[in-house]
């Protein structure tokens, strides 16, 4: 198996200058500026090997996108080791920048411009595509995304969806060994966003594309990524796969149950039952609905679903793995263990 | 090759820009004329006073003037990006121009072209056309080599005007806002419209030793004279421009190494 990213004990600081309000302060700081040192990323490692989806996560600030730009040379790390197909990404960021793909979701790489056809005719020969390939992976993303509604529009006059499948179309035309994506999901709308995920899917397998990705909606995760590699504060808290981190974190089950009349809901009380076995159960209830998240190693559900049943008058059961989303909230909440 | 037919893509786009905003263009372009023949008028003034200025003739005058735009318009015309340089940086936006597997800097000049500058071009030409053309007892052989020779002076000189920009602007991968800079040193180049040897020494060894603007004009002109050698001022030109570009294009490579983006 090719490695194809290593990252060894990676850091980025980040100096700025604390600025104090008024004339005063601003006096004060131009003769004794206080350096202020922020540490994005802190002492990262991690190694993915070529056809490997990986979702890169973490809360706001994380240092996500700072570790991004690091792998494509944009930023040149603290210290620590990087090579990306071999190559140290700031040393020879040229070389580099034809093995790889990236999209920013937050921020257009294109030319604000210049329309978009004449983009891609300008990144076709940056990259040198040849004539055939060209033409077959623009029929490809006309197909997937209908670029021909808004090729002839400069950058600038696109919608925030049309710009991001323009950027996609835009990292995947030099069919590049290995994809950053950074949010590139965001403005989409469900289709667009669906249609993304299957065109990664397809590169991936076809090509053995190795793919990281950086994404707050955790449905991309669960239906692209093998593995995860959650960051937090510039510290690495947990990189493995999505399963073993449902089995590790998420061991939370949730059980609805429709009642027949809402008032039933007051003839229970779970909490005070069950508290004692699981401290952290956990009851919502909405529109006719009871739900019961509760930790699945401590109470088994047919304990729960005996006592309820008992007592209550009910229509339907529903019973729930919790989602990636909520045990990642979880983790982002109190930190691991 | 490669970087030629890029460059041809964005250039194509730019023209056709120019037809969509013509007027606007021509109206820009006439003001600048009109503005600039007032400084020209109050020159014609001054000298129904005065033969000479510091040894020159009115005609004279007008040909260092001419000349003074010429180099200035071309690289107003191609390298005018320069200018957004600390903007550019201060809002992560360099980001794009580090990502394709071509030369950032040549990425970063070629994405935009400033047609306003054809007005400098168009008045440094005619200017000089008239200038060259009033200096008396010149064969026809004298003018095509005096032409010759000033076009290459032009061509080179040019990159004074790219190289300082350059090296200033790429200061504001250090500072937060290298603008006035830029300005200030740039703007020095006014006085190349006249003989240096009317200032103050001050500025004449300024814009002879460290900022060398004087040989955008006023060298060439002594040239034209006779009182000074081609050769002398081509070999001048050269160091200058090469160090100064050069100084140019390493600040900017060392910058990029510094370059902190932004958080989003
Ligand atoms: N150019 C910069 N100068 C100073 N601080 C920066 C810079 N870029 C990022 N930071 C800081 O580094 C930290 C990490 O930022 P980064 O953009 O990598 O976060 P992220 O994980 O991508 O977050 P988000 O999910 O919000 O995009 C943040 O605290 C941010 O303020
Ligand atoms: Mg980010």
């Amino acid at each position: 198996m090719m490695e194809m990213i290593k990252v060894n004990n990676l850091r980025k600081e980040f100096i700025t200058y604390e600025k104090q309000p008024g004339l005063k302060g601003m006096i004060k700081s131009f003769f004794n500026a206080k350096k202020i040192i922020k540490t994005a990323v802190n002492d990262v490692s991690f190694h993915i090997n070529e056809g490997e989806i990986v979702g890169y996560i973490g809360p706001n600030g994380a240092g996500k996108s700072t570790t991004i730009k690091m792998l494509t040379g944009i930023l040149t790390p603290t210290s620590g080791e990087i090579f990306v197909n071999g190559l140290i990404p700031y040393k020879s960021r040229t070389i580099n920048a034809k093995n790889i793909g990236v999209v920013f979701g937050q921020r257009s790489q294109l030319w604000w411009d210049l329309p978009l056809n004449e983009s891609f005719t300008v990144l076709k020969e940056i990259y040198q595509v040849n004539d055939a390939d060209f033409k077959e992976r623009m029929d490809f993303f006309n197909q997937i995304f209908g670029l021909q509604e808004f090729i002839k529009q400069p950058v600038r006059q696109l919608s925030l969806g049309q710009r991001m499948k323009a950027d996609i179309a835009a990292s995947l035309l030099h069919n590049p060994k290995i994809i950053f994506f950074d949010e590139p999901t965001i403005g989409l709308d469900v289709i667009a966003k669906e249609k993304i995920r299957q065109t990664i899917k397809e590169i991936n397998k076809k090509f053995k594309t190795t793919i990281i990705l950086t994404t707050h909606d955790l449905s991309d995760i669960e239906e692209l990524c093998n593995r995860i590699i959650l960051i937090d504060k510039g510290k690495l808290i947990y990189d493995g796969d999505v399963d073993n981190i449902k089995e590790r974190y998420g061991s939370k089950k949730q059980v609805k149950f429709t009642l027949k009349t809402e008032e039933d809901f007051f003839k229970v009380d779970v909490i005070n039952e069950f508290s004692h076995v699981d401290p952290k159960i956990n009851i919502k209830f909405e529109d006719n609905t009871l739900s019961v998240i509760f930790n699945k190693q401590l109470l088994g559900i047919k304990d729960i679903t005996a006592y309820i049943l008992n007592k209550l008058d009910v229509v339907d059961i529903n019973i729930e793995e919790v989602s990636l989303e909520s045990i990642i909230k979880e983790i982002y909440k109190d930190g691991l263990i | 090759m490669r970087y030629l037919k890029i460059y041809s893509i964005f250039l194509k786009q730019y023209l056709k820009g120019l037809l969509e905003y013509r007027i606007d263009f021509l109206i820009g372009m006439f003001a600048f004329l009109l503005d600039q023949s007032l400084g020209i008028f109050f020159l014609s003034v001054i000298f129904q006073h005065i033969d000479l200025l510091a040894g020159f003739s009115f005609q004279e005058i007008v040909l260092m003037y001419g000349l003074s735009q010429i180099p200035k318009g071309i690289d107003h015309l191609f390298f005018d990006n320069i200018w957004l340089l600390p903007r550019v940086i201060r809002q992560g936006d360099l980001d794009r121009y580090l990502l394709r597997p071509i030369n950032s800097l040549y990425h970063f000049l070629i994405v935009r072209f400033q047609p306003d500058a054809f007005g400098e071009i168009i008045l440094g030409i005619i200017l000089t056309s008239y200038g060259i053309s009033h200096i008396p007892g010149l064969a026809l052989m004298d003018y095509i080599t005096f032409i010759l020779a000033l076009m290459l002076f032009m061509l080179i000189g040019t990159f004074i005007f790219t190289g300082l920009k350059l090296m200033t602007a790429s200061l504001s991968f250090w500072l937060t806002n290298a603008y006035p800079v830029m300005q200030i040193t740039y703007n020095l180049n006014q006085f190349a419209r006249y003989p240096v040897i009317i200032f103050p020494k001050f500025i004449r060894l300024l814009m002879t030793y460290i900022i060398p603007f004087a040989f955008v004009a006023y060298y060439p002109v002594l040239f034209i004279k006779g009182e000074e050698s081609f050769i002398s001022i081509l070999g001048e030109l050269l160091l200058i421009t090469s160090l100064f570009m050069s100084m140019g294009v390493s600040l900017w490579n060392k910058g990029i190494k510094n370059y902190n983006s932004t958080g989003s």
